[in-house]
């Protein structure tokens, strides 16, 4: 299952948590999990770049339009070979 | 020999000696999932608080007495696997596995239990019998959940006891139940996850080398299993023990390095069945709404589609509803403050009335007027905020944007440049590859800002009346698929087209909140109304002295020689030189470009509106050239600055500067060509 999803993201591409939780036949806060374990052995990384937390202290916030917390992960070959260093 | 390590949680923990008479049963579990709860029910005061030996994690056991038995009860750190990432999963594994508790009890939170599978999962492998605490089945009941608990025991083949221990409901069952565990001497084999065929060879081939040498009372399965997941400790462990034949071991983990990803496969999978076997959730109200909305509004098509349908619904609301206010307020600014001015100024010199008049009214007055149609605009976009659409609609454009070829995560600097585009070019810092971030940047000044679509809805309905929702949406297509063009040349030529793959969590729908809309609404105003009384004023006042000095007259003056310099680029697409200039004048801010052009046609002199003017001066396809360029036009100074501070490249910013400047003149020429034919 990790390893279709994997196979899958090194193609590249846009994913919402929905749509791979159907193509995976789980719920999406299995999906969810299946993400973060990636993240966990170095596969995915999460990019805490722009969540909610962090509009308070951010000074472009007033000319930000994207007020909704997001929680986003990328794959990129790079990260690959990472991991089996 | 046992080792010291061994000894050592063997030893330390006061109550961990398991006699004839005392049962020791540990309580296992993940963070926030009630063990506390029932840890306290079942221990009450007898308890006994510390750190775990040589760790600052605190350790908590205390006893328990039931039915003339004596039992121990040991809270675990929580934990959400056991791979001794942590000292808290480094802890409660070793107690498990060293001090060989009666019985784990691991407590599992029923509302988010495929979450808590994969501990269980891990646990199953170990030796101590299980029991599984179903806690929290009042809050599963209340989300929706059905849950099976017979269903799940049976497909685990360990004892499953629903329960909510805020309620002091199924402790004691679970004491009872756990009790029955340690008092049988043959336990049913639990049904673990299993690892692919092909791992479970090499699994079974492992078993058999460090069978030997695993020492008391790892189970050499187990060991095994860790040794194919790298766990580091196991592997040292193993390691050491093995001397020289451990090559041969690391030559087989090294051929099957991939294990890893199939045994966390196995478990996952088996997750799936179980939750598939003992759980139903009828999903609720708001997500079901939100697979049901997000089928359309994230489809690669459909949601492109409802993206441009949604664009030209807030189009034509904010025609339909602020164009009357705004020719409303043209009235009362310029034209009847302009004839107030000028009976006010009657015997002041000329060039104060040319100040005040055409300066000042013309130039910042007709710049306030936009405020219906910009409040409108806001209003739309932060309803599609609140709505959690927005979040939509970057999805959808950047998954047709990946599709050729462009950084995933430039959605973010994409959907902050509806806003404005120096915080979209700022916020391309998420981007940690430096290539991928300069091809972002690069493009972010082509996504239409607020204060072009100011712009756009204020001069399409002047030329355009009815069509003017059909030609800002085709506009704003275009300025999108200019990006995504350009994208993908800078992809191909920066980054040779390597691709990058990208995760997104969607916020939920849920009903916008007034409060939020008019924070949004009254934040942007004022910054709105800051910039016409600050960067605009200025403006204004420099560009009636530029009109108006030397002569008194514009065609003598500074702007009309600028201007007449840019002319012959102009003629291409219709435009006299006074379009040209407005269209210079956006090179500051783009709202100048109305006050320019209200300054250069005189609007308030005649007691005209700019709106009854501008139609006169050229053809459709002349203007339709004229907001094609000023879309797609050079950015603004701020944003300038902003791409040579986040690029920290002089040559980079003059190319991107003389790129755009090429694209939408090139663009704009073609459009007066191709529109002549028509129009």
């Amino acid at each position: 299952m990790l390893e279709s999803l994997l196979e899958k993201l090194r193609d590249g591409g846009t994913y919402s948590l929905a749509d791979l939780a159907r193509d995976y036949d789980v719920s999406q806060s299995q999906m969810e999990q299946m993400v973060l374990h990636l993240v966990r052995l170095g596969y995915l990384k999460s990019t805490a770049g722009c969540t909610a937390s962090h509009c308070p202290g951010c000074s472009i916030k007033s000319a930000c339009s994207a007020k909704a917390p997001v929680q986003l992960w990328s794959y990129s070959s790079q990260d690959q070979s990472s991991v089996k260093e | 020999m046992i080792p010291s390590d061994i000894r050592t949680i063997r030893s330390v923990p006061k109550f961990t000696t398991v006699s004839n008479h005392v049962l020791t049963f540990a309580l296992a579990g993940q963070p926030n999932v009630g063990k506390s709860t029932i840890f306290n029910m079942l221990t009450g005061l007898k308890q006994h608080v510390g750190n775990w030996p040589g760790k600052t994690v605190e350790q908590k056991s205390g006893m328990c007495h039931h039915d003339g038995l004596e039992i121990q009860i040991v809270d675990l750190p929580g934990t959400y696997s056991l791979t001794a990432n942590s000292p808290e999963e480094r802890i409660a594994r070793d107690f498990i596995i060293k001090a060989s508790p009666d019985v784990v009890v691991v407590i599992v939170n029923a509302a988010a239990l495929e979450r808590d599978l994969y501990l269980i999962s891990e646990l199953l492998w170990l030796p101590s019998p299980l029991v599984v605490g179903l806690n929290m089945m009042d809050v599963a009941s209340q989300q929706g959940f059905q849950i099976e608990p017979h269903v799940l025991e049976a497909a685990l083949n360990v004892p499953v006891v629903p329960m909510s221990a805020s309620r002091g409901q199924g402790v004691l069952e679970l004491l009872e139940t756990a009790i029955r565990m340690a008092e049988q001497k043959h336990l049913p084999n639990p049904k673990r996850p299993e690892i692919r065929e092909d791992h479970k060879s090499v699994l079974e081939e492992l078993v058999v080398r460090v069978y030997s040498i695993t020492p008391e009372p790892y189970p050499p399965e187990w060991v095994a299993l860790k040794l194919l997941e790298g766990d580091r400790e196991i592997t040292q462990l193993i390691q050491d023990r093995m001397g020289a034949d451990w090559q041969q071991v690391h030559d087989i983990l090294i051929q099957h390095e991939d294990a890893i990803l199939a045994i966390a496969s196995g478990r996952y999978e088996w997750i799936g069945r179980m939750m598939r076997a003992g759980v139903t959730k009828p999903k609720a109200g708001q997500v079901a709404l939100t697979d049901k909305i997000d089928r359309f509004a994230t489809h690669p098509v459909w949601g492109l589609l409802i993206l441009f349908a949604v664009l030209g619904f807030t189009f034509s609301l904010t025609f339909t509803i602020g164009v009357p206010i705004q020719n409303w307020l043209d009235a009362l600014i310029v034209q009847s403050g302009s004839t107030w001015a000028a009976v006010l100024l009657s015997g002041s010199p000329a060039w104060l009335q040319g100040l005040v008049i055409h300066g000042l009214i013309a130039g910042v007055g007709t710049v306030l007027t936009l405020l219906p149609i910009l409040v409108i605009f806001f209003a739309a976009m932060g309803l599609l905020e609140d709505l959690g659409y927005m979040a939509r609609a970057a999805f959808v454009m950047d998954r047709f944007m990946h599709s050729m070829g462009l950084h995933g995560k430039s959605f973010l600097p994409l959907f902050m440049g509806f806003g404005c585009n120096v915080p979209a070019v700022m916020g391309a810092r998420i981007i940690e590859d430096p290539k991928a971030r300069l091809a972002t940047i690069l493009i972010t000044p082509l996504v239409p800002c607020t204060a072009r679509l100011a712009v756009l809805a204020f001069m399409a309905p002047i030329f355009f009346g009815n069509s003017a929702i059909l030609v800002s949406w085709g506009l704003v297509g275009l300025s999108l698929l200019t990006l995504l063009a350009l994208g993908v040349v800078f992809h191909e030529l920066l980054l040779g087209g390597e691709h990058k793959a990208f995760i997104m969590e969607l916020p939920l729908y849920h009903l916008p909140n007034r409060r939020t809309i008019l924070q949004s609404v009254s934040i942007r105003g004022i910054d709105f109304l800051r910039t016409a009384g600050s960067v605009i004023l200025v403006m204004s006042v420099v560009l009636w002295a530029l009109s108006s000095f030397p002569g008194g007259t514009i065609h003598t003056s500074y702007l009309a020689g600028i201007g007449r310099l840019l002319a012959p680029v102009g003629s291409w697409m219709g435009l006299d030189w006074r379009m040209m200039v407005a269209l210079l004048s956006s090179f500051v801010r783009k709202e100048n470009t109305i006050p320019t052009l209200a300054i250069l046609f005189a609007a308030g002199d005649q007691n005209m509106s700019l709106a009854s003017v501008l139609p006169g001066s050229m053809t459709n396809a002349a203007a339709l050239a004229f907001l094609t360029v000023q879309i797609l036009f050079i950015p603004c100074l701020a944003t300038l600055a902003s791409i040579r501070q986040e690029t920290g490249s002089w040559r980079w910013t003059i190319i991107d500067f003389f790129l755009i400047l090429a694209v939408s003149l090139v663009a704009g020429v073609l459009v007066y060509q191709i529109a002549s034919l028509f129009i």
